[in-house]
């Protein structure tokens, strides 16, 4: 048996849950993308994070690399014997001097190929002492060494290549210096020939560039002040920091160039490193962000479970609440007896779905009601109606059995007793046919009839009675009309209306049989001048045991008002109408009107003439 | 001993009518309810029987209203309905006694009787004066052992008196008891049947017991 409680609970924890489940979902979603979000801006951040510090370890490298491709520079410088190249100048002056001098002119083009600089740096190659650096000591003096690879060449031809170049050397295209410029370096990616990557600086003093060294203590030409810019590599060297020419005409100098270079997978590693640092920090926000997912996600599920267990203890008792209205109704009903037939309970305070049920309830227990008190009724008049007559004979009977009496008394006893024995019969035979009707039992005989004929039939059957009572049958039949129905049950019925209209027609009263037919239907009426029926009578004739004037009954031997009754079941069964019209003290007309009649002027003329 | 039958069907309203009769009995039928009323206001009855399905107004509603007028008639009902609930309606209604039909004729006179005596207040069924025993149960009569043979009308007629013993009862309370309303002889009859009494009771025996009050009625000697 399914428990309307049990099954609202049932969908109102499942509607919680998946309220609930559906809004958990939602949060967690949202929440999971947003994590993603996060995610996604940490990598990208991270990502970006990781190129600053590459370009910082870059940076940090070159500046490594400039400072001391610079030191080596000023090495160079110490190891040069600036004097020696103050010959250059001299070429010059020589030159110059050449038209002015005797046989200066002779020698005019021995300086010319002097001044060539092929020439002369051949010359200052052989004349300057080539640079030699010790390996060791070269590096020792190297602050925060980077490089491992140096190259030195000279513009006198000089060079110097470290010995971990090997015979790798760095072939550079040297830009042009701006004149202006004192220094000028570029970082580059570079492969040697033995394919190693290594990261290069090209520095490159230029001729006229380095000043007296004496002069420019306070500036020296290779300081930290021209430290690189933030620039990614290859930069370029920035303005030089002297703002334009230098005030003292440059002591000549010839242009040095030094090449300093690291091995690029050494910086590669550190990238790698940094990498590695970097998919950690993003692995560890991952396991954070997935872990806080998991979080919250366990967190709705025990907020879930919490929902629903709360539900399950919850819901049967607001379930039971909103269903404490039907509760009353069933209790109301469960109060309701065959002795008690009210519905126990205030309509108006019922919530509006039940007050159609209580309403239906309440009209059905009326009817019930009603019925009961009609099934009641019934079994006393039919107790009434049978008993009676029974106890007449029985006493009767007892009387003619008390003492010896005459013939003429026991002849006047027996025929009392025949009499309630034959109304008893009647009694049995009319109740039998209103529980054959109400069973259903008592079908329908059809057949085609002249109607005229039997309502003929039935004057006929019902003038002896009237002539004993002094009673005038005044008949006004419509000949000829045929019929196809239960003539017996028909029969019934008018012999009905005609008993009736003796019953309880006044003294030398008339009874008016009249059959026509009308708008397809045949219309049979018995008026009397009886005492009538009055208004709200009408409706209660045709029930059971009704009488309109019962103190008649019983003396006439034989109306129990059942007649009637039985008239309204066969009038149902025949599908008819009964009408009754009446005036009080005045009189009774009842009319059965029956469905489709024939009539058969043209064919029955001729054998109604015969006959 | 004057009785009022208010039942709607005629045979056994007559069957029962000549029933009381024969113990003695004078019998007002009424076929209706209304009739039963007018009736019972017509006349003092010692023991109204009342049919309960009744036309024009049902015995149950006249039960209430003559007990609500204070009749003091014994009232038996009569009824088709004869289930439990019913018999306990109509006692609780005021009715002293409750036949269910088809009843046995000799036990409703039988009951009819016992309310006769309840109404005279008499526990015994049979009343002794002197030496004078009255049977009212049997219908029979005995003075000093000796039986004696009386009708009907004469056996009413004693029983009236013996119920009455030591009262003196006028002509016309005789007259009223011991004759219904189709009598119609003068009240003469009455002197004649208390002739009849005397001639049968008191002639043979001594003392007399049926004394004359003149210009009164009669009376039995009371003890």
């Amino acid at each position: 048996m399914r428990s309307i409680r049990f099954s609202l609970a049932v969908f109102f924890i499942s509607l919680l849950g998946i309220s609930f489940g559906a809004a958990s979902v939602l949060a967690y979603r949202i929440a999971w993308k947003n994590s993603d979000d996060r995610r996604i801006a940490r990598e990208e951040l991270e990502e970006s994070r990781l190129k600053d510090r590459y370009r910082e370890e870059t940076n940090r490298l070159d500046d490594a690399l400039l400072f001391q491709a610079q030191t080596l520079a000023r090495l160079v410088q110490f190891q040069t014997d600036w004097g020696k190249l103050r010959y250059l100048e001299l070429q010059a002056l020589g030159l110059l001097s050449a038209p002015f001098s005797p046989h200066g002119a002779a020698s005019i083009p021995l300086w010319a190929i002097q001044s060539s600089r092929t020439f002369s740096f051949e010359i200052y190659r052989r004349a300057v002492p080539l640079i030699r650096f010790n390996q060791e000591d070269l590096l020792e003096r190297l602050d925060g060494q980077v490089a491992e690879f140096f190259q030195v060449e000279t513009a006198w031809g000089a060079s110097y290549l470290s010995q971990s170049l090997g015979k790798n050397k760095m072939l550079a295209e040297l830009p042009k210096i701006p004149t202006d410029e004192v220094l000028h370096w570029d970082f580059e990616d570079y492969e040697l020939e033995n394919g190693k990557q290594v990261r290069r600086v090209i520095l490159k003093a230029s001729q006229f560039l380095i000043g007296a060294p004496q002069r420019n203590r306070n500036n020296p030409p290779f300081g930290g002040a021209q430290r690189p810019g933030d620039q990614n590599p290859p930069r370029n060297n920035p303005r030089p920091p002297t703002g334009g020419q230098p005030n003292t005409p440059p002591f000549f100098r010839p242009a040095i160039t030094i090449q300093c270079a690291y091995d690029l997978s050494r910086r590669e590693a550190q990238f790698e490193q940094f990498a590695k640092e970097s998919e950690v920090e993003i692995g560890n926000f991952q396991s954070e962000i997935a872990g806080s997912l998991r979080d919250f996600r366990n967190r709705l599920f025990l907020m879930n479970l919490g929902v629903f267990a709360v539900g399950v203890v919850v819901s049967p008792w607001i379930v039971g609440a909103g269903l404490s209205p039907l509760r009353n109704l069933t209790a109301a009903v469960s109060k309701v007896n065959e002795k008690d037939f009210h519905l126990d309970i205030n309509q108006s305070r019922l919530p509006k779905e039940i007050q159609p049920i209580a309403a239906r309830l309440e009209q059905t227990l009326g009817q019930l009601k009603k019925a009961f008190a009609r099934e009641k009724q019934a079994t006393a008049d039919i107790s009434h109606e049978l008993r009676t007559p029974l106890a007449a004979m029985l006493a009767t009977f007892d009387l003619g059995l008390r003492k010896n009496r005459s013939v003429e008394e026991y002849r006047e006893l027996l025929k009392e007793c025949r009499q309630s024995c034959k109304q008893l019969h009647q009694e049995v035979e009319r109740l039998l046919t209103l529980a054959r009707l109400d069973a259903g039992a008592d079908p329908l005989r059809l057949c085609s009839f002249d109607l005229s004929t039997l309502v003929h039939e039935c004057a006929q059957l019902i003038q002896p009675l009237a002539d004993q009572n002094g009673y005038r049958l005044v008949c006004d039949l419509k000949p000829d009309v045929a019929l196809h129905s239960d003539p017996d049950k028909i029969r019934e019925v008018i012999l009905n209306f005609l008993h009736n209209a003796i019953h309880y027609n006044r003294p030398q009263g008339s009874i008016t049989l009249s059959m026509r037919t009308a708008e397809g239907k045949a219309v049979v009426g018995v008026s009397d001048t009886g005492i009538g029926i009055s208004e709200q009578e009408k409706g209660l004739i045709f029930e059971r045991f009704y009488r309109v004037d019962p103190s008649r009954h019983a003396a006439e031997g034989g109306h129990s008002g059942l007649g009637l009754a039985i008239v309204k079941g066969y009038a149902e069964l025949l599908q008819a109408t009964l009408e009754v019209d009446s005036i009080p003290n005045e009189g009774s007309t009842f009319r059965l009107i029956l469905n489709g009649p024939i009539e058969l002027e043209q064919q029955a003329q001729v054998p109604a003439s015969v006959a | 001993m004057k009785i009022l039958l208010v039942e709607d069907h005629r045979l056994l309203a007559r069957a029962v009518k000549q029933g009381l009769e024969e113990e003695g009995f004078a019998v007002d039928t009424a076929a209706n309810g209304e009739e039963g009323d007018f009736k019972s206001r017509g006349a003092t009855y010692d023991v109204i029987i009342l049919d309960i399905m009744l036309p024009m107004e049902d015995g149950l509603s006249l039960l209430k209203k003559w007990r609500k007028a204070g009749m003091q008639s014994h009232i038996l009902l009569l009824t088709a309905m004869g289930s439990m609930e019913d018999k306990v309606r109509g006692l609780d209604l005021g009715a002293d006694d409750y036949l269910a039909k088809p009843f046995e004729l000799e036990e409703l006179l039988a009951r009819v009787r016992a309310l006769v005596r309840r109404g005279h207040h008499a526990k015994d069924p049979v009343i002794r004066v002197h030496d004078l025993e009255i049977d009212t149960g049997a219908h029979s009569v005995r003075r000093g052992g000796k039986e004696i043979y009386l009708t009907p009308r004469e056996f009413a007629l004693l029983r009236f008196l013996a119920y009455h013993r030591g009262k003196v009862v006028t002509r016309s309370m005789i007259w009223e008891h011991l004759y219904d309303e189709h009598d119609d002889n003068t009240s003469n009859v009455v002197d004649v049947y208390i002739r009849y009494l005397r001639n049968k009771i008191d002639k043979n025996f001594k003392p007399p017991l049926i004394l004359t009050r003149w210009g009164e009625g009669y009376m039995i000697k009371g003890d």
